[in-house]
Formats: structure tokens, C-alpha cells, sequence
């Protein structure tokens, strides 16, 4: 019995993997299993090979993905070309046996540097290349336990005992990858079945009849292989979970919040937080409504910091969510909300760049950009989230931070979160709390929005009532152009002097954390999704005898510099490694801005793909041999 | 006691030149503000960059200052959040038509109740002449090296086929005339676009005083109707607006070229959706209690139950 | 047209907005001497007729103030002030402005 396994479920993009994917995870949450899954994506509707990323655990909720894996589930031959090299010997393939004559010259969806790869290794192995020789190589040189289904057969089955509508055929093949992984893995036919009712509750007939397929494949499973890779029963004891994706999560927080403006312009990884809020746009508790958003898709990103900025001024709490091609386009209102003190939030998920790079690929490449972004000087926040939880969490104190200092926030995020979807106890609400800061609803006429009297002037609503300017140039205290030098000298120190206001407020603990033994010998220093891949690895170092601590660093604006200057005094500086998702390494330059402390270390990647626990082991060993520097690339 | 429009004037020291054009729009602004007695803590104005940027600093109204052709999407945010408010936009014919463009064209497609003033001066005023996108081609005001080779647009004839429900044309030197199209627009409940003639005395040495006064006329002084009556009549009717519209060269028309009452604002189609819109929009929504959220730990079970399993 | 009556009084009689020494006659389009007999363009500036154009362009300028006149209570204040009923177009302010925003 297994009490952790990684599993890998493969298809044409748009044909069925997201059915089954959900399913699954519904599944495993249900019997109380943790699950992590990553989704991996082409920029591409239909056609291209995708594929989820599982790791289940019957100890603990995952926090990280990792290779090799025990399982590929193919719904088409590209899975098994794609990934058959990710099994880890004595794992199980299963795979439509109408695909065996099928090679790389009839998968005209594959890239074509991949291909050559292909055919390099098969002519090596001295193999035809069709699918049958490759499974056979596995077999017979790996170990590898295959489960081949005729999947036409499957449906040619069902169809004869059920009414299948056409329009669902893909979700028919989705119901075999169901029945194959849960069969073999030994997930409960219950789990499944109410699993199905709650995906369609809508349309009982389609549970019905996924049921049926799913139940036909995994007594077959069963009974020809046995539950080869059975899951030990679940040592977690949650009364209820939630399955949530990084979107997800963060719209639930936006709502919680108290979002009530949320403009965006459509964007990959972005967009599916708007359409989440945007089906919450009623929030109605017990049919009683509560509270409601306006969520507003604009006809571009800066029609969408500009109108959310807008709303900001009447008093409505307001975001925005987009990515790097959607912030460069935001920037120019980025500074107008700076220098007009607007409390605005921008939930930046982080893709593969520059310029459309990969729009469906995960990166970590914008933390500079979003520290320095728009011209001229002026006080920014910048959070950024290690997980679900503290995306949570941070979205609704982007919202906080925003209303306290009067300034833009930038929630910083990754495709990685954006998309993975990880089982997550319920967030505790109660220490939640709502700032809003310094608000005058009895301005007057004598009101001046930008009084200097104070470093953050009271702050009343346009629409209360008093009357007041705003404006893009240099202005005095009631909102006018000026351009006088001590005027300047005054309105720009007043800024300025938010951000160390901030800094003395927050402390800095909120700021980092610092996880692993306090004698650790190796720091590994990070941000974003590296949180889950480091914490999973200090445990697999201290395994293998290596100390090693890990600074997860959640907000760079203000900076929390002293702490980070403290602990890194505390290491030897052969032995601090930066991990990140890009090539500069700009975390570590972050702290070397703020801090003076140059990290030489450094293990990164920039292919897009998530950092995997195995390679990250593998990167540190090599630093620790001596290496500064190593990139990683591991995942098709 | 109703607020005159000296009321309206700030005391903001006016910077344009001696005699432009934008005067008369604010002077038109200042009566049409005293005549429907807007309140100042009610009513916004929203502008773009240039010298017609600089409007809201003379009026003694909330005023928003904003980007370079981004008035509209600023004056769209602070509209939604708090449709209570009166917001007018002054923007200048580069920053509406050029950099701010496809602003205007959704404005259009989504008739949000706001009021647009298109200070239309042929030129890039404030950067000093150069031709805006209402500058016709092979003209050459002093300022332009070369005549310009670039083609115009018609403000009136693009918002007609943007979808504005209220389009127009005033002449900055005809303030009474301008007032009372600035009051119907305003009065209007749907996007609305006033294209005002605007003198710049400075770098449009073409379209000066005496050449406007020659060409301007009314459309009111020929029966004109712009109004669609019933919904039926609104092809009919958008169609004989556009083709009034090109009429630009010997004789200028001025005064309402089409009017649609019935086309939902898009206030209107949000509360479709959402029913408390206009009571509770997301300004006025409060979203604490004692520093609480008012999502607590029951109402989000409640609210985001689809995202929550129940184990075995 | 009435004997020996001063060119300043007439609606064409401006001066230069930045230097008010130079005067202007709108109507002839040239810089004129000052003081000066009126010619017979002469058309006298009355208050009335200034009220009238206040009312229809909406605003006048006070050139010795530099500021907009905007109602007649305004009107009243400058009076005594020179207000020109017409600009004229200065051919060289496009070379000689620097620019803004
Ligand atoms: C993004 C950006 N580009 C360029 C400018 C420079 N700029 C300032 S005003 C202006 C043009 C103003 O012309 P118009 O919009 O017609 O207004 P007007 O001055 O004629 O009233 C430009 C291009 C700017 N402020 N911002
Ligand atoms: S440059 Fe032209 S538009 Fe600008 S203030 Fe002067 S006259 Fe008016
Ligand atoms: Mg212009
Ligand atoms: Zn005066």
C-alpha cells in the first residue's frame, strides 16, 4: 500500500482531462486524501497534449509536485510518448490499445523538438517508435506494469445499455481514466459516485451514465491487474475540505474582502478569478442578499486599473487581476493611483515572459518589474503568496494595506498557483480583520484631500460631502496643479514617507518566515509557489543528514530588510541559495538592493514548468558540491 | 436657494490663452450647472490630459484630472461605483479620438450614463499644434510642418455608430446654445456626446472665430428631430443623423443630431442582474462590522459550499 | 462718426495680451500707434454691446487682470479696465510656447 503517490493523467487539450481531473480530486478529498495537482497547458483550445499533475498523500496535504511518478493514465498516444520516461520503475501505465500502431509521425500534435528528442532515444533503444514497441520496452526493461484498455470497446459497451448524447462523447473517455486510476489506486466506487452527482448535479443522467463506464472499467482493473498501486486508507481526519485552484482562492478572499469593484481584461492565468467572482456577483447568504460586485470587463487593461482606480475615489473597495502583457499596459495607472494616493489592488499572475513568452506556462520573472514599474517615484506594496492559504489571506490584506497607506498594492501570483488545485481545510475567519484606514465621512468645506498635516491625510469619498481634486501633476494640498519647488519638496516626501511608515507598522514576521531548524547548516531563500517545493525539501535533505532552513519572503514593498540581513548573517555564504522561477535570480537582487548581503548561490528555472522536488534536491546537492549556479529544466 | 453659476467658478487662476475657446465651454458648463443646480459634492468632472485636461481645476466641482485619454475609463469606474453622482467628461479631440479612442467606442457600446465634452480644436493644444485626428487631410494649421496627411474622423458620425444614445454638436462661442445642450446631455440618461467646436486662438490659425461664425447654423432652425420616438425608429433615425453628420464643409451643423431614450443605460442592464444595484451599488455597500468582515465563517460554508467537500 | 473721438473706445481696438503697450486694431489687422485718432471704421465699444457679447461667447477677458470674465457682476469689477471685444491671432506665440502636460 502506497501512502503517497504521483500520478500523471494526459489528453488533447479540450477532450476530457479537466472532467476527470475534477473528479478525481473530489474523489481523494472525499475519502480525505491531501492532493496537489498541477495543470499543464499548451496556448491552445483544442488539440494540443495537456496534462495533470498529482501527488496524493494519505499523511499530509502535499505541498509539492514531484517525479518520478507511479502512474500515467493516457487518454491518447501522446501522453504515452510524452511522458512514459517519468514512471518510476514498477509503476503502471494504462493506454487505449486502438493507439498501439500509432507513432511520432501520426502525432502531428506534438512539437517538433520534442520529436527529434523521441527519435533520437528510440533508435537508440532499438525500437520501431509505435506506441506497442515503446510499451514493450517499459515493460520488459523497467518493470513497468501496463494496463492497456480497448476504450472503443468501453464505449461501444455502454452505448449499448445507455443512451450516450453525442455532445458529451469526450466526458465518456474522461469516465474510463476515472475507472482505470481509481481501480488500480483502490479509491472507493462511493467516492466516485458522489463525486459524479456533485460535478452534474445539474444533469443526473450524466452522472448516471459516467457511473455506469466508470464502474464497467474499474471491475475490469480490478479483476485483471488487482489494485496494483492501492492508496493506504487516509490518516487525515478533516471533517470537510475544500478544492480550490489559486483563482479560485483568491476570488473567495477578494469576496471576503470586501471587493465590490473588480474590473479586468481577459488574460491567462488571470481571468478565471473574475469569472469566479462574477458568479458571486449576488452574495446572498440563506437567500438574504449581503453585499454584491460589480465586476466589469473592460475593453483593455488600462480602461481596467483606470476604472477600478475610479471607484477606488468614491469609496468602493477595487481590483483588478491580470498578467504581464496586461500590467504593461496598466503601468501609466499604476503611477496616477501613486501620486494621487488611490488605495488600488492588482492581482498579478506571474506567466512566462517577455512579451507573450508562455501565456499558459508558469514564472516568476516579474518581481522586478513590479517593484520598479512607472515612472517617477512613489510608495507601492508588494505581497507575494507562497500557497493557497496564504494567497488567501493576503488577498484580503492587499485590500487592508491598500485603505491603511492610500497606495497601490500588488498582490503578486504565478500561473502555478493560479492553476494548481489542492485539497485545503476551511480558512479560519475570525482573525480576519478590515482596515480602512484613515476615513473622514464629514469632510466639509474646508476639505483638503492631500492635507499635509498629517503624512497620510484623512481620506473622504468622492460623493461624501465636501468637494475635492485630483490630479496627475504635482499638486497642493487641495488637489491642484502646483509646481512650486517647497510645495514639490512637501507632497513628494509626504509619499515617500508612507512606505517607512509601513515599514515600522508591519512587522516584519508577517513580512518572512523562516521554516526548518534554527542550527540549520544550508538557507534556502525563496518566494511564490518555491514555498511548497522548499518545504518539501528540507525534509528530504535532513533525510539524507544536510540542516537546511528555508526564508520564504512574502512581501518585497517595504522590505523587510533588518530580519533578512540578521538571518543571512547567520549562514555561511557557500552555503545561502537563492531558488526561483527566472534567470536573474531576482529575489536575490531584491535583497542585495535592500539589504547590501549579495547571495552567490543560486538554483533557478525559466522553462515554465514548476520546480519538482527531485530536481530541487538534485540542484542543491550540486551547489553544496561547489556549483553557484544551477538551472533546472525537468517536465515535458 | 439655487446655486449660481459664479458658484461653480473656482478660484483657481485660469491659465488658457486669452481668448480660446475652452472659456466658452466653461462658462456654458457654469450656467447649465446652475440651471439644473447640480450639487457640487454630487457632481464630477472627469478629464484627460491637455488644455482641455485643465477644465476641472476651474470648476468648483469634485474634479478628477486623470491620463492622457483614460477620462472615460476613470469617469466609467467612479459612475459604476456610485451611479448616484453626476460625472461629466472634458476631454480634448486627441485625447478622446486618438490615444483614447477605443474608450470612447465602448463607452458607446455600453450607454453609461455620463456626458461627454469633446473640446474638438483640430490640434494637439498643449504639446503645441500638432494635427489632432480631427484635422482634416491637406490642412495645415501654422504649427505643422507639413499639411497633414491623415484623414479625420467625424466625432459625430463615430459615436453615432459606437452606440452613443445622445450625440451633438456645440459651438464654444455660442455659450447659451452650448448650455443648453451640456443641460440635455446631462438630463440624458445614457452616454452622451456634445462634439464642441473649439477655437484654438494659438495654433489653429483655419478654424478661427470668423470661420466658424460664417459656417455654424442650427439644426433646431430647420425642424429638425433627432429624436427616435419609438424604438421602431431608431435605424431610420440613426441613419439620417449619420448622413447629417458629414456634412462638414460650407455649412456646419450644430444642436442634437440623434436622441434615443429607449436603449437600457448600462446602470440600467447591471440591475437587470443585480436588483439592489441603485440602492446598494459598491460605494455605498458597507463590507465591516467593528472591523469584522461580514462574510464570517457560517456565511462563507454558505456562500462557497460548491467548492466544499464533506469526507467520508 | 463723431468728432476727435480716441481709437481706444472702439471694438476693434485690442492690445498684445503679454506686453498691453502694444496695440492692435483687429480691423485693419496691424499694430497701430497710440494714442490715435479713430478712424472711420470707428465702431464705439459700448457697455451694452460688451454685456451682449459676454452673454453670447460667454466670457470675457480682462487683459490688465488676465483673468475670464464671466458674468456681468465681473463685468462691473473690470470696468474701469481694459476688456478687448475680439483677439487677435498671433501668428508667432506657436514658436515662441514651449509646451506642456
Ligand atoms: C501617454 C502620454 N503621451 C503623450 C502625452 C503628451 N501630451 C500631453 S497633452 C497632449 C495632447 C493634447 O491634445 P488634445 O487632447 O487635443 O487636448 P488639447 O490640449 O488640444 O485640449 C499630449 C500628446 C502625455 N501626457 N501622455
Ligand atoms: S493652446 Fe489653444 S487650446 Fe490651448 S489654451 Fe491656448 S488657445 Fe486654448
Ligand atoms: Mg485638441
Ligand atoms: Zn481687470
Amino acid at each position: 500500500m502506497f501512502n503517497r503517490l504521483s500520478i500523471i493523467i494526459g489528453g488533447p487539450q479540450g477532450a476530457g482531462l479537466e472532467t476527470s481531473a475534477q473528479i478525481l480530486t473530489y474523489s481523494l478529498a472525499y475519502l480525505r486524501y491531501g492532493v496537489i495537482s498541477d495543470r499543464e497547458y499548451f496556448s491552445n483550445i483544442k488539440g494540443r497534449h495537456s496534462y495533470v499533475h498529482f501527488n496524493i498523500s494519505s499523511e499530509q496535504i502535499p505541498t509539492s509536485l514531484t517525479y518520478p511518478v507511479q502512474l500515467i493514465a493516457a487518454l491518447d498516444h501522446e501522453t504515452v510518448f510524452t511522458h512514459f520516461d517519468s514512471l518510476e520503475e514498477g509503476g503502471v501505465i494504462t493506454y487505449d490499445v486502438f493507439t498501439e500502431e500509432k507513432t511520432l509521425d501520426t502525432t502531428p500534435s506534438m512539437e517538433e523538438d520534442l520529436k527529434i528528442r523521441l527519435r533520437k532515444i528510440f533508435k537508440e533503444l532499438g525500437i520501431d517508435g509505435s506506441i506497442k514497441s515503446l510499451v514493450r520496452y517499459i515493460s520488459e526493461d523497467k518493470k513497468i506494469h501496463s494496463v492497456p484498455l480497448n476504450y472503443s470497446e468501453i464505449i461501444n459497451e455502454a452505448a449499448k445499455k445507455l443512451v450516450l448524447p453525442a455532445s458529451q462523447a469526450a466526458r465518456y473517455v474522461s469516465s474510463i481514466i476515472i475507472g482505470a486510476v481509481s481501480g488500480l489506486t483502490n479509491v472507493k466506487k462511493k467516492a466516485i459516485e458522489y463525486s459524479l452527482a456533485r460535478r452534474f448535479y445539474d444533469r443526473p443522467e450524466l452522472a448516471q451514465q459516467n457511473k455506469v463506464i466508470v464502474e464497467t472499467v474499474y471491475d475490469k482493473v480490478v479483476r485483471e491487474h488487482g489494485p496494483i498501486l492501492e492508496l493506504a486508507p487516509s490518516k487525515l481526519n478533516h471533517r470537510e475540505m475544500m478544492i480550490v485552484s489559486g483563482n479560485d482562492i483568491v476570488a473567495m478572499a477578494k469576496t471576503v474582502g470586501g471587493v465590490r469593484f473588480q474590473s479586468y481584461y481577459p488574460i491567462t492565468p488571470a481571468a478565471d478569478e473574475s469569472f469566479t467572482i462574477e458568479s458571486y456577483e449576488k452574495l446572498e447568504v440563506d437567500g438574504l442578499e449581503i453585499g454584491s460586485i460589480l465586476v466589469l470587463q473592460t475593453e483593455d487593461e488600462i480602461a481596467a486599473i483606470t476604472s477600478a482606480i475610479g471607484a477606488a475615489l468614491t469609496g468602493a473597495r477595487a481590483s483588478t487581476s491580470t498578467s504581464g502583457p496586461g500590467f504593461s499596459l496598466m503601468v501609466e495607472g499604476l503611477g496616477w493611483a501613486g501620486m494621487n494616493e488611490a488605495p488600488v489592488v492588482i492581482t498579478y499572475y506571474q506567466r512566462g515572459g517577455p512579451s507573450t513568452g508562455l501565456p499558459t506556462r508558469g514564472s516568476q520573472s516579474d518581481l522586478l518589474f513590479t517593484l520598479y514599474a512607472s515612472h517617477g517615484e512613489f510608495p507601492r506594496i508588494v505581497l507575494a503568496s507562497g500557497d493557497h492559504l496564504e494567497a488567501f489571506y493576503d488577498a484580503i490584506e492587499a485590500f487592508n494595506l491598500a485603505e491603511r497607506y492610500q497606495t497601490p498594492v500588488i498582490h503578486l501570483l504565478d500561473k502555478f498557483l493560479a492553476n494548481s488545485i489542492v485539497t485545503l481545510p476551511v480558512p479560519d475567519l475570525s482573525n480576519i480583520n478590515i482596515d480602512r484606514g484613515l476615513i473622514i465621512h464629514n469632510g466639509g468645506a474646508d476639505y483638503k484631500r492631500f492635507n499635509l498635516s498629517t503624512t497620510i491625510s484623512p481620506r473622504a469619498f468622492i460623493g461624501s460631502n465636501c468637494i475635492m481634486w485630483y490630479t496627475g501633476d504635482e499638486h497642493n494640498e487641495l488637489g491642484h496643479i502646483d509646481e512650486d519647488p517647497e510645495n514639490r519638496e512637501k507632497m513628494y516626501r509626504k509619499r515617500m514617507e508612507k512606505i517607512k511608515i509601513a515599514d515600522e507598522e508591519i512587522p516584519e514576521e508577517k513580512r518572512l518566515t523562516y521554516y526548518g531548524p534554527e542550527d540549520a547548516d544550508v538557507l534556502l531563500v525563496g518566494w511564490g509557489f518555491v514555498k511548497g517545493v522548499a518545504l518539501d525539501a528540507l525534509k528530504t535533505l535532513a533525510v539524507k543528514g544536510i540542516r537546511t532552513a528555508y526564508l520564504h519572503i512574502r512581501m518585497f514593498s517595504p522590505f523587510p530588510s533588518k530580519s533578512v540581513e540578521k538571518l543571512l548573517e547567520r549562514f555561511d555564504k557557500s552555503k545561502v541559495i537563492t531558488v526561483e522561477h527566472n534567470y536573474l535570480a531576482q529575489a536575490g537582487k531584491a535583497i542585495l538592493i535592500n539589504t547590501g548581503v549579495r547571495i552567490t548561490k543560486e538554483v533557478v528555472k525559466y522553462t515554465g514548468r514548476p520546480i519538482y522536488l527531485n530536481e530541487l534536491v538534485d540542484g542543491v546537492l550540486k551547489i553544496l558540491k561547489g556549483e553557484d549556479r544551477v538551472v533546472l529544466t525537468y517536465g515535458p | 436657494m439655487a446655486r449660481k453659476p459664479s458658484d461653480y467658478q473656482s478660484d483657481i487662476w485660469n491659465d488658457w490663452c486669452p481668448g480660446c475657446g475652452d472659456f466658452g465651454i466653461v462658462a456654458a458648463m457654469y450656467r447649465a450647472f446652475s440651471e439644473l443646480d447640480l450639487p457640487p459634492e454630487k457632481t464630477v468632472i472627469v478629464s484627460g490630459i491637455g488644455c482641455s485636461g485643465k477644465t476641472p481645476h476651474f470648476v468648483k466641482v469634485n474634479g478628477v484630472h486623470t491620463l492622457h485619454g483614460r477620462a472615460i475609463p476613470f469617469a466609467t469606474g467612479i459612475k459604476l461605483a456610485n451611479p448616484e453622482l453626476t460625472v461629466i467628461v472634458n476631454g480634448g479631440d486627441g485625447d478622446l479620438l486618438g490615444i483614447g479612442v477605443g474608450h470612447f467606442v465602448a463607452l458607446g457600446r455600453r450607454n453609461i450614463d455620463l456626458t461627454i465634452i469633446l473640446h474638438n480644436n483640430t490640434v494637439y493644444g498643449l504639446t503645441k499644434g500638432q494635427a489632432s485626428p480631427t484635422l482634416r487631410r491637406g490642412l495645415r494649421p501654422k504649427a505643422l510642418p507639413k499639411p497633414n496627411i491623415q484623414d479625420a474622423v467625424n466625432p459625430v458620425s463615430l459615436a453615432l455608430a459606437s452606440g452613443f444614445t445622445f450625440v451633438a454638436r456645440g459651438y464654444s462661442m455660442m455659450t447659451e446654445h452650448l448650455k443648453e445642450l451640456i443641460k440635455e446631455a446631462i438630463q440624458h440618461k445614457g452616454a452622451a456626446l456634445i462634439d464642441v467646436l473649439q477655437p484654438c486662438v494659438t495654433y489653429d490659425n483655419i478654424h478661427t472665430v470668423e470661420y466658424y461664425k460664417k459656417r455654424v447654423y442650427k439644426l433646431e432652425d430647420t425642424g429638425w428631430n433627432p429624436k427616435v420616438e419609438k424604438i421602431e425608429e431608431k435605424e431610420e433615425k440613426i441613419v439620417k443623423a449619420w448622413m447629417k453628420s458629414q456634412e462638414y464643409d460650407d455649412k456646419i451643423p450644430i444642436g442634437v443630431f440623434y436622441q434615443d431614450p429607449h436603449t437600457p443605460s448600462f446602470e440600467e442592464r447591471i440591475k437587470e442582474r443585480i436588483p439592489s444595484y441603485l440602492e446598494t451599488p459598491p460605494a455605498r455597500q458597507k463590507i465591516e462590522r467593528e472591523g469584522k468582515t461580514i462574510i464570517d465563517s457560517e456565511a462563507f460554508r454558505k456562500i462557497f459550499s460548491y467548492y466544499i467537500v464533506e469526507t467520508e | 462718426m463723431g468728432e476727435s473721438v480716441e481709437c481706444n473706445k472702439c471694438l476693434h481696438f485690442t492690445v498684445h495680451p503679454s506686453y498691453p503697450y502694444i496695440v492692435i486694431c483687429v480691423d485693419l489687422g496691424q499694430v497701430v500707434a497710440q494714442p490715435r485718432e479713430a478712424c472711420r471704421n470707428y465702431v464705439s465699444k459700448t457697455w451694452d454691446r460688451l454685456i451682449k457679447q459676454l452673454s453670447e461667447s460667454g466670457f470675457l477677458y480682462c487683459v490688465e487682470c488676465s483673468r475670464p470674465i464671466f458674468n456681468e457682476e465681473e463685468l462691473r469689477k473690470h470696468k474701469t479696465e481694459f476688456i478687448p471685444f475680439e483677439f487677435f491671432t498671433d501668428e508667432v506665440a506657436y514658436e515662441e510656447a514651449p509646451s506642456g502636460d
